[in-house]
């Protein structure tokens, strides 16, 4: 049986960094070019070994791991601490293979943009990122909880120095309101994976942290309620989504801008990613029944986010801002749980990954030649500096989702896909949007997230036209440098990842296919469940409605109710096996890519127009 | 007790562990006496570190023997419990007597009779860890108190360590009372101080009021227990018997708190282990409203609660460090009390061993890399003192670090698993208390990664505000690599500590007929690998 390909790949993709870190210890720290060129090298190579994975073809013969990973590849297993239960298990599926290139993409960018950045502590700082690469990189792909959490928070650690020791005048605070607000999550999320692993196992009492294991775990509606809870806190902290955001404006603007691209770029999306890998499909109908709760949140993020965004003074903390809002599409894409919806999700976490990485960096270049991020400081920068008036301004458009770029797919795919959704409704007797029943409630979450898309320019084109545009009225400004050869040769790498993601999003969403469906099928139970149950309270009449929308039935919102009627036709149909949608035998019949009908090209065309409007400089 | 036999060859072989100590103890205080008065005292640190390694050695020697063996007609029991609590306060120790020297000299304290009260200080330890008496188990802790109480005022000329010593000694002297006092109840009543016989005894009924359901724990066995609980609460400083702690620790010179701090608890805990699991593990005396597990449950949270919050506050690393073992001293009772929730669980004893060890290394380097800094009786131990250390040496800087992480409890070092473990036993007795437990655990020791990045914080991200003279010395950075190395490495392969800690809860002699059976039934979280086959290539 061969269970894995001969060379440990992911092992190796892993660990490079960590090897490379611990080289670099014994290194002299006076030598910083030295230590630079070999992070830098550490870093490329590790890129290097990780474009094998791209083999990938998202086919289902991998299958190695138990049928909950029918499209898992790259598997490996070994034991590691056999009395627990705990097991070194990875591999990489449709949805973290993407964030594993991601992120070996990103590292050696990073690293060449820190060459002029950082100069003191050098040896530290390099190490520090070699093992933050490492510890993301674990995460993305481990399969057994244990190693996860392990992973998990070792991610933290280093994020911490980098934003504690490199940081802005505030450090210590934001550095430690980062770490505290990601632990409160984690552990709970570690209470929560201890109750799963004590439900595992079979007659002989084998308990296992495998994650396979913990999805054949059965649970109760209410046990998911509180398990669900326990992860989607500590993932929705990550993300951040909405009320639990507000470590992150604060670890943005103190981070040096290395620690900047790293958090925005891959750190955050372990939320998402943590939500489809772990969160929901162990916990599918508590999904089901949260989900509109967390696409109110998200629609609150979203609109939140740009509008806040809008008023910021400083840059970077405008940059930080927008990623609340580009996070909330993610988290909205993820709980329609369409297969759409699924991929725009994550199109939007790497699509975000590569424009607000390069605005961070784009700002870390102003700020390293102005030593101030504020926007009142500049203006007319476009005749100073024009090589990077060109790169900045193609990141802008990548990020605000100008059609051709990365930014546009994810976030169009998005809004499609929650338009499909079948459970952003409120189930039973809330007096809130959606209680019309799927087709309402997600179309009105869908409107909502399309006004984000709006807003999403409005800031950042207005951003752009006050720093870039004008006269050049600060004398400050008037012997700026323009980019020499080190920053065109970082920033280059994401113009053009921008334009290929925005003009070929197949090649990405092929590979992603098989895996979101199987996502989306585990999940389909549960979704047609609550459909069902949906179209039963739209269907009821009016006198039954009323005494519903009492104040006094509002806690009663969002438990898991499906109606006595609901659960017998649920019932029906299962035992009719008409609710088993499983594999789509045909893949021929599902869009491979997106194909817009004549009236959505009009929609999006007029969406556009209105866009470019209040920005002033229409591109 | 048995007094038809008397002390027998392989009396004294089962012993050769202390033995060796303790000779080697009287061996130190001699050559004290012919070494010259300004001389370095390197060597007699290596000897005291010879005599423990040795004695280390034959402790590992008889439990991969598999030595089960009772002594002196049933005194001691030298079982792999003993063995493996040997083995930890042996690693203490050495690692104690590695930072001692250049310490001891830069502050002018370099005496012979350190080192010796140590030596007995640890056979006192090891004898509590073996007791199956109640009379070996008071002979044995006021051998390991009194050398300590000394070694606490060891600065003679500091008033801080003479009032630290003084302190310790008379709480500590109440504790004792307090123990004797407990011991004359239960010998009242039962007649015995055999350990094993107070439980049948007990089992036999003579002191419960039969056939009261709602007095099921008659007043007098309760109040020695009581007795009993106070006197252990207050070595292993568990809330509301703490209260010495802070001051002591902050008093004592750092390598001896470096000792004190590991070896005391785990020596304590042994002798909870020993005292409640194998004399009261019946019924009434545990589980009823007034058992002790209800006592040691509420101990466990208060020790949690007032360990992390007031450390939160500290401006010094010593007592910070202090109070953070208060905390350490609630998470190992998590560990205890789930474990003695029912026969069944007593496999989490387990993670109590565990956590004594990880515990041990940490905590050690942690007061080792404080002992590093500061001369001539000026020790370094604020927060402040220690800013910018991580740039003035990086390596201290390193391992303390490492320390603090593994005493937060994060991932890759042992500090997580030892957590993980202690948790994951509260979890596994199922009771909905116990989750509770484990839950409260967790949020609490939120708390405790405050101020341990408190202090990662003062030591790279703030500048120095005045030089600190580091001692350096061969011992002491060895002392600083060994305790980081391991606890990394427990960190990442826990498997052979818990081995360890497994192979030592299966092993106590005197444990109750149902503990046994429990352990004895096939063990219960072994994994399979479960591959499905691989489909079609």
């Amino acid at each position: 049986m061969d269970v894995s390909v001969s060379f440990p790949i992911l092992t190796a993709v892993v660990f490079a960094p960590l090897l490379g870190a611990i080289v670099l210890m014994f290194f002299p720290k006076e030598e910083k070019g030295l230590i630079r060129n070999t992070a830098l090298f550490v870093m490329l190579a590790g890129f290097a070994i990780s474009l094998p994975l791209l083999t990938y073809d998202g086919s289902v013969q991998h299958s190695v791991v138990g049928s909950a990973f029918p499209t898992m590849a790259f598997v490996e297993q070994h034991q590691w601490i056999e009395s627990m239960g705990v097991t070194y298990l990875i591999g990489v599926d449709g949805i973290s293979l993407w964030l594993v290139l991601l992120t070996t993409f990103l590292g050696p960018v990073v690293v060449l943009s820190t060459y002029s950045a950082v100069d003191t502590r050098v040896k530290e700082f390099m190490i520090c990122i070699l093992l933050l690469q490492c510890g993301m990189l674990g995460a993305l792909v481990s399969l057994d909880a244990f190693l996860f959490y392990v992973f998990w928070e070792i991610m933290l650690v280093p994020m911490y120095f980098l934003i504690g020791v490199w940081g802005g005048n505030q450090r210590f605070y934001a550095t430690i309101k980062f770490f505290l607000y990601t632990m409160v999550g984690s552990l709970l999320m570690l209470v929560a994976i201890l109750w799963l692993y004590f439900h595992t196992g079979g007659a002989d009492g084998a308990h296992s942290f495998s994650l396979a294991a913990m999805m054949a775990v059965e649970t109760t509606p209410e046990q998911q309620m509180w398990l669900f809870g326990a992860f989607a806190l500590a993932f929705a902290i990550k993300v951040p989504m909405f009320p639990f955001h507000t470590w992150l404006p604060h670890a943005h603007v103190q981070a040096p801008t290395a620690g900047s691209v790293i958090l925005a770029g891959v750190l955050l999306k372990m939320g998402t990613y943590g939500l489809i890998r772990y969160g929901m499909p162990l916990f599918p109908q508590a999904v089901v029944e949260f989900a509109p709760w967390m696409a109110t949140l998200a629609v609150i993020g979203i609109v939140y986010g740009a509008l806040v965004a809008m008023v910021q003074k400083d840059v970077k903390k405008l940059v930080a801002y927008s990623s609340v809002s580009h996070l909330g599409f993610c988290v909205l894409g993820l709980v329609a749980l369409t297969t759409q919806g699924v991929e725009g999700s994550i199109f939007v976490m790497l699509a975000h990954g590569i424009a607000t990485g390069g605005l961070f960096l784009a700002v870390g270049i102003i700020y390293e030649r102005r030593h101030t991020r504020l926007i009142s400081e500049f203006g007319g920068l476009t005749k100073v500096v024009p090589v990077f008036a060109t790169i900045f301004m193609i990141i802008v458009f990548t990020s605000a989702g100008l059609p051709g770029l990365a930014g546009f797919v994810g976030e169009f795919l998005v809004i499609i896909g929650t338009g499909d959704s079948q459970v952003l409704f409120f189930s039973e007797s809330a007096p809130l949007i959606g209680d019309a029943g799927p087709e309402t409630g997600a179309f009105i979450f869908a409107t909502i997230a399309a006004t984000g898309v709006i807003f999403g320019a409005v800031y950042l084109l207005w951003m752009f036209q006050r720093v870039m545009f004008g006269p050049l009225k600060n004398p400050k400004n008037e012997n700026l440098k323009d980019l020499n050869l080190r920053e065109v040769v970082y920033m280059m790498p994401l113009v053009i990842m921008g334009f290929v993601m925005g003009l070929f999003p197949h090649l990405f969403l092929d590979k992603m296919h098989t895996s979101v469906d199987t996502f989306v099928d585990r999940m389909q139970p549960a979704i047609m469940a609550k459909a069902a149950a949906g179209t039963e309270t739209a269907g009821r009449d009016e006198a039954s409605r009323v005494p519903t929308n009492k104040l006094s039935d509002l806690g009663k919102v969002g438990r898991p109710t499906l109606s006595k009627a609901g659960a017998e036709r649920l019932k029906k149909l299962q035992e009719a096996d008409k609710i088993k949608p499983a594999r789509r035998t045909n893949p021929g019949t599902r869009p491979k890519k997106v194909t817009l009908t004549p009236d959505q090209k009009k929609k999006l065309f007029k969406d556009l127009k209105f866009r470019g409007q209040p920005s002033g400089g229409t591109p | 007790m048995d007094f038809s036999s008397f002390v027998t060859g392989t009396d004294l072989r089962l012993i050769a562990p202390m033995a060796i100590v303790a000779s080697m103890g009287v061996a130190v205080l001699m050559l004290e006496v012919f070494h010259k008065s300004d001389a370095s005292r390197k060597y007699i640190a290596w000897m005291s570190i010879l005599g423990l390694g040795v004695a280390g050695l034959d402790s590992a020697y008889l439990l991969m023997r598999g030595a089960q063996h009772e002594a002196f007609g049933g005194m001691l029991h030298i079982d792999s419990f003993a063995l493996v609590i040997n083995l930890l306060i042996i690693l203490a120790g050495i690692l104690a007597c590695l930072a001692s020297p250049a310490y001891l000299a830069s502050h002018r304290i370099d005496r012979g009779e350190y080192y010796s009260l140590l030596l007995f200080s640890a056979v006192g330890m090891m004898t509590m860890g073996a007791a199956a008496d109640l009379f070996t188990m008071f002979m044995g802790l006021e051998m390991m108190s009194i050398p300590i109480y000394c070694l606490a005022a060891f600065f003679r000329h500091s008033s801080r360590s003479a009032e630290s010593g003084m302190k310790y000694f008379i709480l500590g002297a109440f504790s004792s009372a307090f123990l004797l006092y407990g011991i004359a109840l239960i010998y009242g009543m039962t007649g015995t101080t055999d350990l094993e016989g107070i439980r049948v005894e007990m089992a036999a009924g003579g002191f419960f009021v039969q056939g009261n359901p709602v007095d099921q724990l008659a007043t007098l066995p309760a109040l020695a227990m009581i007795l009993l609980i106070v006197a252990f609460g207050f070595k292993v400083a568990a809330v509301p018997f703490h209260m010495w702690t802070p001051d002591v620790y902050e008093g004592a010179p750092s390598s001896v708190v470096s000792f004190m701090s590991t070896a005391v608890k785990t020596a304590g805990f042994a002798a909870l282990v020993r005292v409640f699991v194998v004399g009261f593990f019946d019924q009434p005396a545990r589980l009823s409203d007034t058992g002790w597990l209800v006592v040691f449950f509420w101990l466990a949270i208060l020790s949690m609660a007032l360990g992390n919050v007031v450390a939160i506050v500290q401006t010094n690393v010593k007592r910070m460090l202090a109070y953070s073992s208060i905390a350490h001293a609630g998470y190992l009772l998590v560990g205890f009390v789930a474990a003695s929730h029912s026969a069944e669980n007593f496999e989490g004893m387990q993670s109590v061993v565990f956590y004594l060890l990880a515990y041990t290394f940490a905590t050690v380097g942690a007061f080792a890399v404080l002992a590093y800094f500061g001369k001539r009786g000026e020790e370094c131990t604020t927060f402040d003192d220690l800013a910018g250390i991580g740039t003035r040496h990086p390596g201290a800087a390193l391992a303390m670090t490492i320390f603090m992480l593994s005493s937060a409890g994060i991932p890759p070092t042992a500090g997580f698993v030892a957590k993980f473990y202690v948790f994951r036993a509260a979890v596994m007795t199922g009771s909905t208390e116990f989750v509770v437990l484990a839950v409260v655990g967790v949020m609490l020791s939120l708390a405790g990664v405050y101020y341990y990045l408190k202090l990662i914080v003062s030591m790279y991200m703030k500048t120095a505000r005045r030089e600190v003279t580091a001692i350096g010395g061969v011992e002491m950075k060895m002392a600083l690599v060994i305790c980081a190395a391991a606890t990394l490495f427990f960190g990442i392969f826990p498997s052979m500590g818990l081995d360890l800690a497994k192979t030592s809860v299966h092993g106590i002699i005197g444990a109750p007929p149902a503990v046994k059976a429990a352990l004895a039934s096939p063990a219960k979280a072994t994994v399979k690998l479960e591959l499905e086959p691989t489909a079609e290539p």
